[in-house]
């Protein structure tokens, strides 16, 4: 299947006609929605896959109902979520708190929102602060722990944000800035406490 | 990672084949938008009525005989009927709020701002419906239906009916300048003088009209207003009752009352 050059609302217009173009959309975004996924919940690759499969399968059925005024990416992520959260709730999981995996340039962006706040709070992000902080975003409870990944690692603006996770821009603000408040203050105090 | 992705959409693949799933139809969605947002508007013309009966109750009701309500036994089928409209319009608001959220944009509106178009919409069409007297004909068809609201009505009828504590009601007879000759709720006939009466908004002096009277008890038949009312909103049915010249007794036992409650 040829999926070069089609544009998000192509990919949803031609598998609505031929169900063979899915796959398009299947590979376009799994790799970034795995790892979303595998932050937010510590599963394993074998439930993760089982998860995703659910997720692709109800982006299908529902790929009528997508508002070509989104990114086809928000969209997906929102279903994903949703999935996510009712496959913990359904099949009483727990999530666990695996280290975050971050790339050099998610890293950046961790040290360039958490940063500022934190010199403010008299203590500076080094890079060899990281791997404390990826630590801390790991083990924040799952709400605020969603909300600091899409914004401190997937470089999500706020509106993107209410996109996936259906809420208003100031709700969104207002989320991230009690996120990045608890991570800079969960890091003030292990680096205090030495 | 690559492996794993094709791998992951050769499945996802197979299961729609093998379950033949399909996308479901535009139009699904396209209908279940649109009942969202007719819920949404429905409950807030609920929200906006129920609004407006509790603006009856809060701009036409006798708070200078509030304590004469609150003396009855009864006095908690007053606080009764507010809490079902504060209740109906706290159900509508949530139902509204909620249905507009799950339209497809609806997540977008900051929640101060929803709150406010909503408050808004209901407050004015609370104002309508106040002002083109909805609201009072929304209480009347609940008094005609909900029980408690008739135990109001006599409770109401009871309060009216105390000519010697200055308080009097009935069917208007004749309407002279000075004078009006009115049919109590036993079918005592007075002459109430009205020369120096306050006569109050949505009172209509003319024949087979009912109205409630404050004054003072002169004797015999005779009493002085000072103030003339209308007979209206909880007690609608016993105006009806007194305009078609049903004798009061068998108008509260018409409606499931005990005559016995009466005042003597």
């Amino acid at each position: 299947m040829d999926c070069t050059g089609l544009t998000d609302q192509d990919l949803v217009i031609k598998t609505l006609n031929s169900s063979d173009y899915f796959v398009c959309i299947i590979e376009k975004f799994a790799p970034r929605l795995r790892v979303f996924l595998r932050r937010l919940s510590g599963l394993a690759d074998t439930e993760l896959d089982d998860v995703m499969q659910d997720i692709y399968i109800k982006v299908y059925r529902n790929l009528a109902g997508f508002d070509p005024r989104l990114k086809l990416e928000n969209w997906v992520y929102s279903i994903a979520r949703n999935t996510l959260y009712d496959d913990f709730r359904l099949n009483n999981k727990h999530r666990t708190n695996l280290p975050l995996e971050a790339n050099i340039e998610e890293e950046q962006n961790l040290i360039n929102f958490l940063g500022e706040e934190a010199r403010a709070e008299k203590h500076l992000i080094e890079q060899e602060d990281l791997d404390r902080i990826k630590r801390i975003i790991a083990a924040l409870p799952l709400q605020m722990k969603e909300v600091a990944i899409l914004r401190f690692l997937n470089d999500k603006n706020y509106e993107e944000m209410g996109d996936i996770l259906k809420k208003p821009k100031g709700t969104v603000a207002s989320l991230v800035g009690r996120a990045r408040g608890e991570i800079v203050k969960r890091y003030n105090q292990e680096v205090g406490n030495g | 990672m690559a492996e794993k992705n094709h791998n992951l959409a050769t499945k996802v693949m197979a299961k729609i084949t093998n379950a033949k799933i399909t996308p479901m139809a535009r139009s699904h969605f396209v209908r279940r938008n649109a009942v969202r947002w007719l819920t949404a508007i429905i409950f807030v013309f609920v929200m906006g009525h129920s609004l407006g009966v509790l603006f009856y109750f809060l701009f036409d009701f006798d708070y200078a005989l509030l304590w004469l309500y609150l003396e009855s036994p009864v006095k908690s089928l007053v606080f009764l009927s507010l809490a079902m409209w504060f209740g109906l319009v706290a159900v509508s608001f949530a139902v509204a709020y909620w249905q507009y959220r799950q339209t497809h944009h609806g997540y977008r509106t900051e929640t101060r701002n929803l709150a406010a178009i909503i408050l808004i919409g209901t407050i004015t069409i609370a104002t309508v419906s106040y002002q083109s007297e909805v609201s009072p004909a929304l209480d009347r068809v609940f008094g005609e239906h909900v029980p408690f609201y008739l135990d109001w009505q006599k409770q109401k009828l009871q309060v009216w009916s105390q000519p010697e504590r200055g308080l009097l009601s009935g069917t208007v007879r004749s309407v002279e300048e000075e004078e009006i000759v009115i049919t109590d709720l036993t079918g005592r006939v007075w002459q109430v003088q009205i020369e120096d009466a306050l006569i109050r908004r949505r009172v209509h002096l003319t024949k087979d009209t009912v109205v409630k009277v404050i004054g003072r008890f002169e004797r015999g038949n005779r009493f002085i207003a000072q103030e003339i009312r209308p007979w209206q909103g909880h007690g609608m049915q016993m105006k009806r009752c007194l305009e078609q010249g049903i004798a009061l007794k068998d108008c509260i036992k018409n409606h499931g009352g005990d005559p016995q409650s009466l005042p003597p």
